[in-house]
């Protein structure tokens, strides 16, 4: 090949990926062309026998630490549940619109950890409803004053998707086709201080997620666990 | 030898216009997505210092563009388009260290076109230094610094105990007196174990050591450089809280702390660095 002709092709070749590839940018964000909720306003404050305690008298471990909070999601849904046998739970529902970019959600080992939490330990596990089954993690985390297990998964768009390459690679489907998925971090915990009431507390969120997911509408559940109805 | 008559020079410049053109309209939209979008978030501000540096460094091996060399063919459009690809998905994907990444896979296959691969490699060392234009991504940012963050909280609480300080941790939060501190900011990110090994490489590179060994060892002992840097940061940050509050030590810790970590971590390295020397120079007065 002719030198000149060489360098005109390489120049070529340069400015066309410039000026084409920002036309194969995603955006449509998900959360426009899906059903999404005000969760303050629609989440269920009573269903089966759990119902919201108005004043929260147990601290709830924010998913982050407080600035980020703002930055990060658009709907921050933390309160604590009760029911009539007295179990308590702490429900955080955060949702964020895109989770592309530096606004995507963070997960509670590392968050928990960053607010001087220790992670005794953390493993998947599954959830099974009236309605299908539910891809969970579980988690302890303990430091001089509390115990907390914590059930939780995370969305993208509207599959349930627990971080790792799996979640990278969803990311990038979405992406090719040009959407902008959204997400949220669903978070239900039991706080003690003893380690002995740890199962006790996995037993109760699992009853409390399985009563949430019968008395949610197919949409709303749709949104919050990725189950289709 | 390497001819320097200016006319070559601009000749040659003149030849790959095309190139030299393409070029700038491509890193003008990633310069300007780096500014407007990362280094306005970055509160340390290293940005700005690695891009001047990388030219810099660039502009030192200037000469080598013009030495004879042998250009290789079909091999670099090869990774000329590898690099178009990646820049494709990094750019509409908005991948900034994708897009960062190919366009040095882009900028080594350019030069091995026109001028083969001696050229690439006297010029490897501000290639690599482009990295650092981005800060880590996040996964790998996770993965390494937090057991590193735990590990820094460990050996000062232990140091500050030594000293019968009032101290205690549990994780990442030190308590001192009645002062409560936060060592590890993990949801917010950390870019100092990147920043110094990108001073490390600056180091090394106007140093430019001819012993292997040196290099090699001085390469290594970045990490341990850094976390010795970081613990005496939080060492002082606790400190400095605990004699004069939190307003003084928080102050620090947004302010100063910064620029005292690097010089702890020059200062570090140029100690280091000598000791290797004095070692290197008797072992070879013995031999």
């Amino acid at each position: 090949m002719k030198r000149k002709f060489k360098n005109y092709l390489i120049g070529f070749l340069l400015v066309i990926f410039t000026s084409v590839s920002p036309f194969f940018e995603a955006n449509q964000f998900i959360a426009d062309s899906s059903l999404r909720f005000n969760l303050e306003e629609t989440f269920p404050k009573t269903f089966g026998n759990w119902r919201m305690i108005e004043s929260d008298t147990i601290p709830i471990i924010n998913p982050e630490q407080n600035e980020l909070v703002h930055k990060l999601y658009s709907q921050n849904y933390a309160h604590t549940y009760i029911n009539s046998a007295g179990d308590v739970v702490i429900l955080v529902i955060a949702y964020g619109k895109d989770q592309t970019k530096d606004t995507q959600l963070h997960y509670p080992e590392v968050c928990y950890r960053a607010q001087g939490f220790n992670i005794d330990s953390l493993a998947p596990s599954m959830i099974v409803t009236s309605k299908g089954p539910i891809k969970v993690e579980k988690m302890l985390a303990s430091n001089s004053n509390r115990y907390e297990a914590v059930t939780y998964w995370t969305t993208l768009g509207n599959k349930v998707v627990n971080g790792g390459a799996q979640l990278r690679f969803l990311k990038l489907q979405y992406g090719l086709k040009r959407q902008i998925p959204d997400g949220l971090l669903f978070r239900v915990s039991t706080v003690s201080n003893r380690l002995g009431d740890t199962q006790h507390g996995y037993k109760t969120q699992n009853e409390f997620i399985n009563s949430l997911i019968d008395h949610l509408s197919p949409e709303y559940r749709l949104w919050l666990t990725g189950i289709e109805s | 030898m390497i001819n320097t008559d200016t006319n070559i020079k601009l000749n040659m410049v003149a030849k790959n216009w095309p190139i030299i053109f393409g070029l700038i309209i491509m890193f003008s939209g990633s310069f300007y997505r780096l500014v407007t979008e990362i280094w306005i978030n970055d509160p340390q501000g290293y940005g700005p210092i690695v891009l001047l540096l990388t030219l810099y460094f660039f502009w030192q091996k200037k000469d080598y563009f013009f030495q004879d060399s042998v250009p290789i063919g079909n091999l670099s459009y090869f990774i000329l388009a590898t690099g178009l690809f990646l820049y494709f998905i990094g750019r509409s994907q908005e991948i900034i260290h994708l897009e960062i990444l190919s366009e040095i896979i882009i900028i080594s296959s350019i030069v091995l076109n026109i001028k083969g691969y001696s050229v690439l490699k006297s010029i490897s060392l501000p290639l690599i230094f482009i990295v650092f234009l981005v800060p880590l991504p996040g996964v790998i940012i996770d993965a390494i610094t937090m057991p590193m963050k735990l590990a820094v909280s460990k050996v000062a609480e232990s140091f500050l105990y030594a000293l019968d300080y009032p101290v205690a941790r549990n994780g990442v939060v030190i308590q001192i007196g009645q002062y409560q501190l936060l060592v590890a900011d993990a949801c917010a990110g950390m870019h100092t174990l990147i920043s110094l090994e990108a001073l490390g490489l600056l180091y090394l590179n106007l140093v430019r050591s001819e012993s292997w060994i040196r290099n090699i060892l001085l390469g290594l002992l970045i990490v341990p450089i850094s976390f010795t840097a970081n613990t005496i940061r939080v060492i002082a940050i606790t400190l400095i809280t605990y004699y004069f509050g939190n307003e003084v030590g928080q102050g620090f810790v947004h302010g100063a702390a910064g620029l005292f970590l690097f010089l702890i971590a020059l200062l570090l390295i140029i100690s280091i660095d000598s000791a290797i020397q004095t070692y290197l120079v008797k072992k070879n007065a013995i031999e």
